[in-house]
């Protein structure tokens, strides 16, 4: 699990994102697919920058909402799990 | 022999030419609804010109090119540079992107009808067409009262000509009942019209007594006889601006976002929607692009109309005819929260 937190998000060239409210929808403009993101999701996204590892992300949000660290760790690799199986972001070496 | 129009649509020009008179009638039946002819020469540099042929094309589409949009029986395909549409597998138009210019071959069968040549063959291509511009074309009806305009997204068979017409019989003014076009402007996202002969059913006739006089012969939208889609519910095509007056509307700032549906209960019911939600609902209901360029100008725009107008479910219920009453409520509000801000 360490090795994953290691590993930093980038979010996909090929995606576009707009924020609506306080939830981010996102176009797969190859697959013209549309996801949408809530909150913590949506924040989530804006950390995939290719920079920050996971580890950092979910420190981050830890900073920013109100639960346990090890549920946020869980609930952050299961998105972008789910983010990356879709082909929304990209996994760069730390 | 070249039979040549020129017309104008939200300061576009639109110059078409046909080989023959009926095929002119065939090109003009959708333009003389949405635009404005013009007497004179316009420049047609600026703008999309539109060509129907009796002939047939003397290419196939290219091999591998990519489907932008299937609605059987139509198809769209785009190598990337230029549309090809299909109607039941055969090639009858094409879309030069970068000239704007149209070309459609049209078969002998559906050389009579020209509101099905309208519909199923020029209107993809100038809706595609028209993207060069600015403008998105939106699966909703939009009518306006007091300067907003309610516009309500919604599939074929959704009830959107219904509801067109029992608004416009209150006395809203009509952008479209089918496609009005959206276009980003210094004032925010704006709707402008599109106004097509309204397609309601027969049956949708019978609650609107004013419309029983307009129905005539000619004006029946069915495809031709020959087709292998006769389920398709055949619906009447009739002009708002004959039974209704001058009611289009030529632009308006939309005021709320309202997806309706049909209850079965007796009152109607009006329920606030996020406003992701509604952009979700808005992206399945918004023809696709044969251009990625276009698709992420789509995707902003139509962001935008949901963070700045007010996002609803309409549950329409028997009460039917008190629709235009809550309707202009809701627009009066929308006014006078914006008023307040």
């Amino acid at each position: 699990m360490e090795a994953d937190e290691r590993r930093c998000p980038r979010q996909g060239t090929q995606v576009v994102a707009k924020t609506v409210d306080d939830a981010v929808v996102l176009l797969d403009l190859t697959t013209e697919m549309y996801y949408s993101l809530n909150e913590v999701g949506s924040r989530i996204w804006a950390l995939a920058d290719g920079r920050r590892s996971v580890a950092t992300i979910v420190d981050t949000l830890a900073g920013e909402f109100d639960a346990e660290r090890g549920q946020i760790r869980e609930d952050a690799e299961d998105l972008l799990s789910q983010l990356a199986a879709e082909g929304l972001i990209t996994w760069d070496a730390s | 022999v070249s039979i040549t129009h020129y017309f104008t649509l939200h300061g576009i020009p639109i110059f078409t030419s046909a080989e023959t008179p009926a095929l002119d009638a065939a090109a003009c039946e959708l333009l003389r609804a949405v635009a404005t002819e013009l007497r004179q020469a316009a420049d047609t540099c600026a703008g999309i010109t539109v060509h129907l042929s009796g002939g047939q094309p003397d290419f196939p589409p290219p091999p591998g090119a990519r489907a932008w949009m299937v609605a059987d029986p139509l198809c769209l395909l785009t190598d990337e540079r230029d549309s090809y549409l299909l109607l039941d597998g055969q090639l009858l138009g094409t879309l030069s992107a970068t000239e704007r210019h149209i070309t459609a071959w049209i078969p002998p069968a559906l050389v009579n009808t020209p509101d099905f040549v309208g519909q199923m063959i020029v209107l993809p291509l100038l809706l595609e067409a028209l993207r060069a511009y600015g403008f998105v074309s939106l699966h909703a009806a939009a009518l306006a009262h007091n300067g907003r305009a309610a516009l309500f997204p919604a599939v074929s068979g959704g009830g959107k000509s219904t509801l067109t017409v029992a608004l416009l019989r209150a006395g809203f003014r009509l952008l479209s009942d089918d496609c009005p076009l959206l276009r980003h402007t210094a004032a925010g996202v704006v709707a402008h019209a599109f106004a097509e002969p309204l397609h309601i059913s027969p049956r949708s006739v019978m609650f609107f007594p004013e419309l029983r006089g307009s129905l005539h012969a000619g004006t029946q939208f069915a495809p031709p006889p020959e087709s292998p889609h006769e389920h398709r519910e055949e619906k009447v095509a009739l002009d708002p601006v004959s039974v209704y007056g001058e009611c289009v509307i030529q632009q308006c700032l939309p005021g709320a976002l309202l997806f309706p549906t049909i209850s079965q209960e007796s009152q109607t019911r009006i329920e606030p929607l996020d406003a992701p939600d509604a952009l979700l609902r808005l992206l399945a209901l918004t023809m696709p692009s044969a251009s990625r360029r276009y698709l992420r100008q789509q995707f902003e725009l139509l962001g935008d109309l949901v963070s700045a107008v007010p996002c609803y479910t309409l549950h329409t219920g028997r009460d039917f005819e008190r629709l235009p009453e809550y309707i202009h409520a809701l627009l009066e509000t929308e006014a006078t929260t914006r008023r307040n801000l």
